[in-house]
């Protein structure tokens, strides 16, 4: 094939040159032959014109012989590389061929090995505009999330998170000082799908949203009411415990349970947030036990029980027991959520060793999320380049209560909240949302009090 | 007769266009010495969403994907995952999106299956190659007529 090549081009070449020459050749005569018998109808402009025409020809010759030398060296140096002339020299080529094939598999195998064995670093962010009523409109840099993950070996990993939260500093004298917390660092020893040793500092598998609370994830900006006063996410704790999942007859299950610290006698009247422990420190010699299962019965159901028990106070006396239940469930475009937690409070003191603890926190949201896109916007800047955008609606109410919260005050404390919500991902770890907030409250505000507000947020996973 | 004739052959070229799409149905495929040999729906939807990371034996799993644009990675989302091809996937109880071994063509990931334990892909019965393990799905293979591909 190369010969047969380099005879078309040096052809071509051969031709083009004689061709040149007759043009260069016809081109002169008639020059001569005007300036001779015409000079008078030929002014100087025309002159300069024609000579500039028969350059510019004369350089795109000269280009294209330029073209087609290269091209014949460049022939004659394959035509100069070993030719195969036997089934011998056939059989080392493919030999060496093979080999090379099998170091780039080595190679690709290698690389995915290490990718494998390396640690994983991605994060997200949340940044927030809020316009709550009383309150000064503010631009929030909310959160900047690390999330850390990998493994040394087959059945040896380990996970991290660390939060930066309007961390403008670390200077805790200043104005601008924010928080960094460690919010998950576990080590995992796997043994099977279905037992998998994990220690460290874990999220508690108390209730979906507190294992599944990252803004990228989720829907709407403003947590569920509940989600922050009954059960503090994000709630986790030093212990130990495990995780597994297993393929049931006609259903899928996943669960946890871990060992663990457990909340302290900080419980408030509107909050358990604050009772979240040290890790590592605890107020009793007591350690509690929390647990989750998940059931899948189907691709797009998902059902949740949750439990909690552990001491809470100093004397190591009173109990807290908690039960919860969470449902999500996928219905065409539609997306349906709800939780609902409760925990029962031994009689007990609070740290102050004066203040009894409430009787009883509880709490629960339901929300409905419609998915959607245009196709006419797919031209648009909102479509433009992204395989699978999509708008989101979103309406949840939610509401938690203390009761008997041990105060003066009279009565429960109680607070509930509509929100209605929109938001537009481009991809999915991409998400502008923008709600608005309805609150109203009973005695001791909880989250919000009655005040109403608008929240807009940018939220990304990378 | 010969606008005849050219109906009679673009009705012929039709059928077998059809008769070839028919009968190449998708098939999931892995490692030869891979100890499963059948795979549910429901494993298959998980494992394509990010929901399931190993195999039962504890092994992680490699999960190969078509590129977007093929027709095929359309057609084993609609009928697995019955969603957008184009959807991505949390991790369970993460923020991480799942991101699955996307190969150039079927012959890639069928190389890929022949090369790493590890492995599953799906591509056409016509396109599989000595050196790898077709499963059924839910007990049924792509000769069964309720295949779930057929």
């Amino acid at each position: 094939m190369n010969i047969r090549t380099i005879q078309e081009t040096i052809s071509r070449f051969a031709l083009l040159k004689c061709g040149v020459l007759l043009k260069r050749l016809s081109i002169s005569v008639v020059f001569i032959l005007v300036t001779l018998i015409v000079p008078s109808l030929a002014s100087a402009d025309d002159l300069d014109n024609l000579a500039k025409q028969m350059q510019s020809m004369e350089q795109r010759h000269q280009r294209e012989m330029r073209d087609l030398r290269a091209q014949i060296e460049a022939l004659t140096r394959q035509q100069t590389s070993p030719a195969i002339t036997s089934t011998a020299q056939l059989q080392e080529r493919v030999s060496d061929l093979e080999e090379e094939v099998e170091i780039i598999h080595d190679d690709d195998a290698g690389i995915l090995e290490r990718m494998d064995r390396a640690v994983h670093m991605d994060l997200y962010a949340s940044i927030f505009f809020k316009d709550i009523e009383g309150d000064n409109s503010t631009f929030d840099a909310n959160k900047l999330d690390l999330v850390l993950s990998g493994s040394l070996s087959e059945r040896l990993s380990m996970g991290a998170e660390v939060e930066f939260e309007r961390t403008a500093t670390v200077d805790p004298d200043s104005s601008r000082s924010g928080d960094i917390e460690l919010e998950q660092a576990w080590l995992e020893y796997y043994i099977s799908e279905g037992f998998r040793p994990r220690f460290g500092v874990v999220l508690l598998p108390f209730g979906k949203f507190n294992l599944n609370h990252y803004e990228p994830v989720r829907d709407l900006s403003a947590r569920p009411i509940m989600m922050r006063r009954i059960i503090p996410t994000s709630w986790s704790d030093v212990g130990f415990g495990f995780s597994g999942s297993k393929q049931l007859k006609n259903s899928f299950i996943r669960y946890q349970a871990y060992v663990v610290n457990g909340l302290t006698a900080e419980l408030t009247s509107t909050s358990t947030r604050s009772a979240r422990s040290a890790f590592g420190k605890d107020n009793n010699d007591n350690k509690a036990l929390v647990g989750r299962v998940a059931l899948f019965p189907d691709d797009d159901l998902e059902l949740g029980f949750s439990a909690y028990q552990g001491k809470y106070d100093n004397e190591n006396d009173a109990t807290i027991l908690g039960l919860g239940t969470d449902v999500s469930y996928s219905w065409k475009r539609f997306e349906f959520l709800g939780e609902y937690a409760q925990f029962d409070v031994d009689d007990g003191l609070l740290a102050d060793g004066v203040t009894p603890a409430p009787d009883e926190y509880q709490g629960f949201y339901l929300q409905a999320n419609y998915h959607f896109w245009p196709s006419s916007l797919n031209d648009t800047f909102l479509g433009r380049g992204f395989s699978n955008p999509t708008f989101t609606t979103s309406l949840r109410y939610g509401r938690a209560q203390v009761r008997n919260d041990g105060t003066a005050a009279i009565g429960d404390n109680d607070e509930d909240r509509w929100t209605v919500g929109f938001n537009y991902r481009p991809i999915e770890a991409y998400v502008f949302k923008f709600e608005y907030l309805f609150n109203s409250t009973e005695n001791e505000a909880l989250e919000m009090g009655g005040t109403d507000g608008l929240l807009i947020s940018v939220n990304a996973a990378f | 007769m010969k606008p005849v004739i050219n109906a009679l052959l673009f009705f012929l070229m039709t059928f077998d266009v059809g008769l070839a799409t028919d009968n190449d149905p998708i098939v999931v495929i892995v490692h030869p010495s891979n100890q499963f040999s059948d795979i549910s729906t429901d494993e298959l939807r998980r494992a394509y969403s990010g929901g399931m990371q190993r195999w039962q034996d504890g092994q992680k799993l490699l999960v190969l994907e078509n590129p977007l644009e093929h027709e095929i990675r359309a057609t084993f989302h609609r009928v697995i995952l019955k969603d957008d091809p184009a959807k991505q996937y949390f991790l369970p109880d993460s923020p991480v999106l799942f991101m699955p071994t996307v190969r150039s063509s079927s012959r890639s990931i069928v190389i890929y299956c022949k090369r790493f334990k590890n492995a599953i892909g799906y591509v056409r019965l016509s396109e599989v190659r000595p050196g790898v393990k077709i499963l059924t799905i839910n007990g049924l293979g792509p000769d069964d007529d309720a295949y779930i591909f057929e």
